[in-house]
């Protein structure tokens, strides 16, 4: 294998990894780790442990209710014994390499006793690394990292399984455009972009310095483009807002879905599969709506007009009884009368005279006036047959429509029961429901008023965007009047062709690759889903993808949560064959949250996940089983259990 | 009689038009979202038609698109209303005239349509309806 693989990882004092603990990685046979262990006992933090390390960030919440941040690093057992402004640190060590160990990165982090609790210190991130024989210390260590795996692009190799649940859920589409863009590698591009902006704004300054009314020009670009970038400052915030409440109620699903009580639980599913029900009806009700408006436009201007193309129907045909419109002169006629030479009433015909001049014309003047009634003739009454039965199928579709409408509403009815309920429920359990209940509500409004402002936002953004265009032109033209802005002129038409060409550039460098990650998904699916039948998966420019069953028909609206899994699961492994860097993958409860059996199907499938890679899964009881072992068997390298006590984590080889 | 004519390359709506039309087919939560600009152009000269409201462009003006990429039914639909209005199917020589007419009304229909997006209402359902109800009426019998 000449990919990089985790050799071992160290650890002293983290989170629930109190002393030093080593977890060997290095592959005997297989590509396969495997590291089994409860809820709680420490999984999450591993994959922490390895972002810390590198990134000085942790990234997975665990599932305890506290912030992260707020919780220290080092073992609160060993914690427990210090005073007020002491300290105690440890160390995240982590060793990669192909054959041998290349690389050995290291941060050690310190956790200080204060008033209210603990604050916490990270030092800066180490390397030794490998020349030839030797271990040396480079100065420049993140750009190590960044040649082994840049912060950008990790979240492609290391992640969380639950994460994905919600991948290919509503707003999809800007999640697989982030990630494709992510390991596209066009920040070069993007750099030139706005770079040669930059040079635009200076060189239309050095113009508008000299005239006023070019200055003035120049100066209302110059407020549009804060403005604008207000505004891409705003909407930034408003996703990022959007992200940590969407975040925040999964968390709150989560703790509802793992309490005990077998009433709530089922409260619990009905109302998933209400909502999931609801927004699939929403979205036939918005394909419904388009195939009516294209009826509509279609339609609507014959129902309108009605009343003209009768009029000019009946007026056509009454011009043909009267014998107005006489009927069409076949040009071949006058054409066999010129080359016999003689006309009907026996006068001779010879090419130029008059009498073939008065053929000619009567045959292109009378043939196109005609030709176009008649035309009208036959046309209009199939206009208004066509018209009429769009009317009938948009009567259909709006039916359609409203009995969805209605549908969804006795839909929402019954969540807002099952919210009561909920809500009203007692249990044992130290949750409360009414609690979770209410905050997930005030949540679920905060999004919708969320999306609503990005919407709003990315409106406006655009109107900044045209006038900002049109302003620009104004100045051009205003610089065009004086001979000696040429130059000027001629340095910005550079600009823009240089703009233009980078940015046909970047978009097939995009299209490159969105084919790859077209390919290398339907590949990967293929090879995970469970079902025999082979998938054809399209991904579209603007990011949506179609998975397309044997029958022809697009699934990914009713795909099931098991098959969004493994759908995303595919993404992400399609993505880090496109990145270019040759990483190990580590992901944590790599089947995410769905229920039992697909669970087990798809993990008979994970020893196929991106072959030629070391993978390290970190997973629950429920996803290892003892058949998924078996499965997995002659791929395994190592395993490993987290045995879990008193708070404390010790790894433990489990073969 | 009226007089030949070859007519426009161009259908050249109002400069204050235009911001309609893209509004209309640009916005997401419009009900013309990605209609194409001829198209919806039609719509609201049909529109403009039913409800009478020939409207003279006396603003500047801008090309929205080409007359030839109007579909023959379209065309037709155009040269109707031409017939309608002068009432004499010889109009359909004088080519600059047919297309004066239409865009006139076009220029009143869009004005309406812009002034119901922008009120409160459902538009995408008043107008559905508005086509089925006189669809039925006025096609029945075809």
């Amino acid at each position: 294998m000449t990919r990089l693989e985790f050799k071992t990882i160290r650890l002293k004092n983290y989170r629930q990894y109190a002393g030093e603990q080593e977890i060997d990685l290095t592959s005997r046979t297989g590509r396969l780790n495997i590291i089994q262990g409860q809820n709680g006992a420490g999984k999450s933090n591993l994959l922490n442990a390895i972002t810390l390390c590198f990134y000085g960030e942790e990234r997975r919440q665990d599932d305890s209710d506290e912030d992260l941040e707020s919780l220290p690093y080092v073992t609160r057992s060993v914690l427990e014994e210090l005073d007020d402004g002491d300290s105690l640190s440890g160390y995240i060590e982590v060793e990669l390499g192909t054959d041998n160990p290349e690389y050995i990165f290291r941060r050690t982090f310190s956790t200080y006793r204060v008033d209210s609790g603990f604050t916490n210190q990270i030092g800066d991130l180490t390397l030794r690394r490998r020349v030839g024989s030797e271990w040396k210390e480079p100065d420049n260590p993140n750009t190590h990292l960044n040649q082994v795996l840049p912060a950008t692009v990790s979240d492609y190799f290391l992640f969380d399984g639950e994460d994905l649940d919600a991948f290919f859920e509503e707003g999809y589409t800007d999640r697989v455009r982030d990630a494709i863009l992510d390991v596209s590698h066009i920040e070069l591009l993007n750099t030139s972009i706005d770079h040669l902006e930059k040079v635009q704004t200076d060189i239309e300054r050095k113009a508008s310095n000299l005239e006023g009314e070019a200055g003035e020009l120049r100066d209302q670009i110059d407020e549009l483009e804060d403005e604008l970038e207000e505004k891409e400052s705003e909407l930034s915030t408003t996703k990022s807002d959007i992200e940590s409440t969407e975040t925040e109620i999964e968390r709150i699903d989560r703790k509802l879905q793992d309490i005990s009580d077998e009433v709530v639980r089922d409260l619990y599913t009905e109302r998933e599969e209400l909502e999931e029900d609801i927004k699939e009806k929403e979205s036939k009700i918005e394909d419904l709506q388009k195939d009516t408006v294209e009826l509509m436009v279609e339609a609507g201007p014959v129902v309108y007009s009605s009343e003209a193309l009768d009029y000019t129907l009946e007026l056509f045909n009454d011009l043909s009884d009267k014998g107005q419109i006489p009927p069409k002169i076949q040009e071949w006629f006058i054409d066999e009368l010129v080359e016999r030479g003689e006309c009907i009433c026996g006068t001779e015909l010879s090419e130029g005279d008059e009498h073939v001049k008065h053929l000619r014309e009567l045959q292109t003047d009378v043939s196109e006036v005609m030709e176009e009634n008649l035309e009208g003739k036959s046309e209009i009454p199939s206009m208004k047959k066509v018209a009429s039965g769009q009317v009938d199928q948009i009567q259909d579709r709006r039916q359609q429509i409203a009995s969805l409408s209605d549908e969804i509403d006795s839909g929402k009815e019954r969540i807002e029961e099952i919210k009561n309920r909920l809500k009203s429920y007692d249990i044992p359990d130290d949750v409360d429901i009414e609690a979770l209940e209410d905050n997930r509500e005030q949540l679920e409004s905060q999004v919708n008023t969320l999306r609503e402002q990005k919407g709003r936002i990315e409106k406006e953004i655009e109107d900044i965007e045209s006038k900002i265009d049109s302003t620009r032109t104004d100045l051009h033209r205003e610089l065009e009047k004086e001979d000696r802005h040429q130059q000027i002129l001629k340095q910005l038409d550079f600009i823009s062709d240089a703009d233009a060409q980078i940015r046909d550039i970047k978009q097939s460098i995009l299209a490159d690759i969105r084919e790859s990650t077209e390919e290398n998904l339907e590949q990967y699916f293929n090879e995970l889903i469970w079902k025999d039948e082979e998938y054809d998966i399209t991904l579209y420019d603007d990011y949506s993808i179609a998975v397309f069953d044997p029958h022809g028909d697009n699934k990914i609206g009713s795909l099931s949560a098991g098959e969004k899994q493994v759908l995303a699961l595919s993404f992400m492994a399609a993505l880090t064959q496109i990145s270019g860097f040759n990483a190990p993958i580590l992901i944590d409860t790599p089947l995410g949250r769905i229920s039992s059996e697909p669970k087990r199907r798809i993990a008979k499938n994970l020893p196929k996940y991106v072959e030629d890679t070391q993978i390290t899964f970190l997973m629950t009881d429920e996803e290892y089983t003892d058949e998924v072992q078996a499965m997995m068997q002659s791929s395994l390298a190592n395993e490993y259990l987290l045995e879990f006590d008193n708070n404390v984590t010790r790894v433990v080889s489990h073969a | 009689m009226p007089e030949e004519s070859s007519g426009p390359r161009d259908i050249r709506i109002a400069d204050e038009q235009h911001h309609m039309y893209q509004e209309l087919t640009e916005d997401e939560a419009s009900p013309f979202y990605e209609t194409t600009k001829t198209d919806m152009f039609v719509f609201a000269m049909g529109y403009g038609f039913d409800q009478g409201l020939r409207t003279e462009i006396t603003d500047s003006r801008r090309a929205l698109f080409q007359i030839r990429d109007l579909s023959s039914a379209q065309d037709w639909n155009v040269r109707a209303i031409a017939v309608y209005e002068k009432e004499d199917h010889r109009v359909l020589q004088d080519k600059s005239e047919v297309y004066q007419i239409a865009v006139e009304y076009a220029h009143g229909g869009m004005d309406q349509l812009y002034k119901r997006y922008t009120s409160p209402g459902d538009f995408f359902s008043e107008i559905s309806s508005e086509i089925i109800q006189y669809g039925t009426q006025r096609l029945a019998d075809d």
